[in-house]
């Protein structure tokens, strides 16, 4: 049903690849909002995948993207993710 | 001495009488200046107030000039009315006779060939707005009631099928802003899967915020849900109460019972595609 949202990314150099956005994310204070997006790195031998995320700020008609550096504010951020996506296996 | 006195004195006296004189002169010349200036003052304040009074006087011309109008207008507007209300009746009766005189003339528009299958109903439209705009000065004509309301749903369907179709949804773009590698994690597919399925359900409280304008996407793939293929009454109100509630959840921090809602709806919308 969701069809994959393709976005994207530039880096400081200049240069842009496209990237797949996974979900977003939004702090419990609303304050902070997060992009969570896959570059296709898929581990072969389990199927597992690597997702990035970073802190997205809008910026007229794109978004900035800021690393996350502050424990706290990344362990926030690990209980948004599981929270979403151990969803079913809990239920 | 004395007469040197004298001299002297009579210089004094002299000098005396002339600063007098010019003294004299001078403030005489003060007040005629004075005196001018107050009429010329005078005659400009004179001006004035007639120009005042002329405006005032024009003023009042044309207060009773619009008042004049207005009177005339609403007369001509009571009259009209007046006129209009007989012959509103005898403009249905003849409507219909129109209408089934003039039926088989109303074939040979060519703005009407297209929907031959309301061609009986819409031709009506074509008599009725001639003897409108024949009896009214009014241009506007109000068909909506005689047309028929069949048609119309399945074009504002194709209508809405066409829109999302034409609009092409353009990629976000996302600037880092160091060189440092953004955090990463390594999820599961399944746990892969349940972070996609909230994309939407994000966007929508991003949208909320303000983040981005994501509101339209989302009620163009819902149009585009829609009219792919129809889903029964009932089903799309539990959708809906499924979906407010949801929210629900997610505004007070319940993020689980959230996204097993979210779950249901997708499994509602999965079964009646």
């Amino acid at each position: 049903m969701d069809s994959k949202e393709m976005a994207e990314l530039i880096d400081m150099d200049g240069l842009s690849s496209d990237i797949e956005v996974v979900t977003y994310l939004n702090s419990e204070d609303n304050k902070r909002q997060y992009v969570v997006y896959t570059k296709e790195e898929i581990q072969e031998e389990t199927g597992n995948q690597v997702i990035y995320i970073a802190k997205m700020i809008p910026d007229n008609d794109t978004f900035k993207l800021e690393e996350i550096t502050d424990d706290l504010e990344w362990i926030d951020v690990q209980h948004l993710l599981k929270s979403i996506a151990n969803a079913r296996t809990n239920g | 001495m004395d007469d040197i006195y004298e001299f002297k004195n009579n210089e004094y006296r002299l000098a005396c009488m002339q600063i007098k004189a010019t003294a004299y002169d001078i403030v005489t010349g003060i007040m005629r200046k004075k005196t001018a200036n107050l009429d010329e003052l005078f005659k400009i304040r004179d001006r004035i107030v007639e120009l005042t009074d002329s405006f005032e006087r024009e003023l009042e011309k044309l207060d009773a000039e619009e008042e004049s109008v207005k009177q005339q207008t609403s007369g001509d507007e009571k009259a009209q009315e007046l006129a209009q209300q007989p012959t509103e009746k005898e403009e249905d009766d003849l409507n219909l006779s129109i209408n089934k005189i003039e039926l088989p003339s109303t074939e040979s528009i060519p703005k009407k060939e297209k929907n031959q299958e309301t061609g009986l109903e819409e031709s009506n439209v074509t008599p009725i707005e001639q003897s409108m705009d024949s009896q009214t000065s009014s241009g506007s004509v109000e068909l909506t009631p005689i047309t028929p309301t069949k048609d119309k749903p399945e074009q504002q369907q194709n209508d809405v099928e066409q829109k999302p179709k034409t609009t092409p949804l353009a990629k976000k773009k996302f600037k880092k802003t160091t060189k440092q590698v953004s955090k990463a994690i390594m999820v599961r597919p399944n746990q892969l899967a349940n972070l996609r399925n909230s994309r939407q359900f994000q966007e929508q409280i991003l949208a909320k915020q303000g983040i981005f304008a994501i509101a339209e996407r989302i009620q163009q793939q819902q149009l585009i849900n829609k009219n792919s293929k129809e889903l029964p009454d009932e089903v799309e109100r539990k959708i809906e109460d499924l979906t407010v509630k949801a929210n629900v959840y997610y505004n007070e921090g319940e993020i689980e019972k959230a996204q097993e809602l979210y779950d249901k709806i997708r499994e509602l919308n999965n079964q009646y595609q």
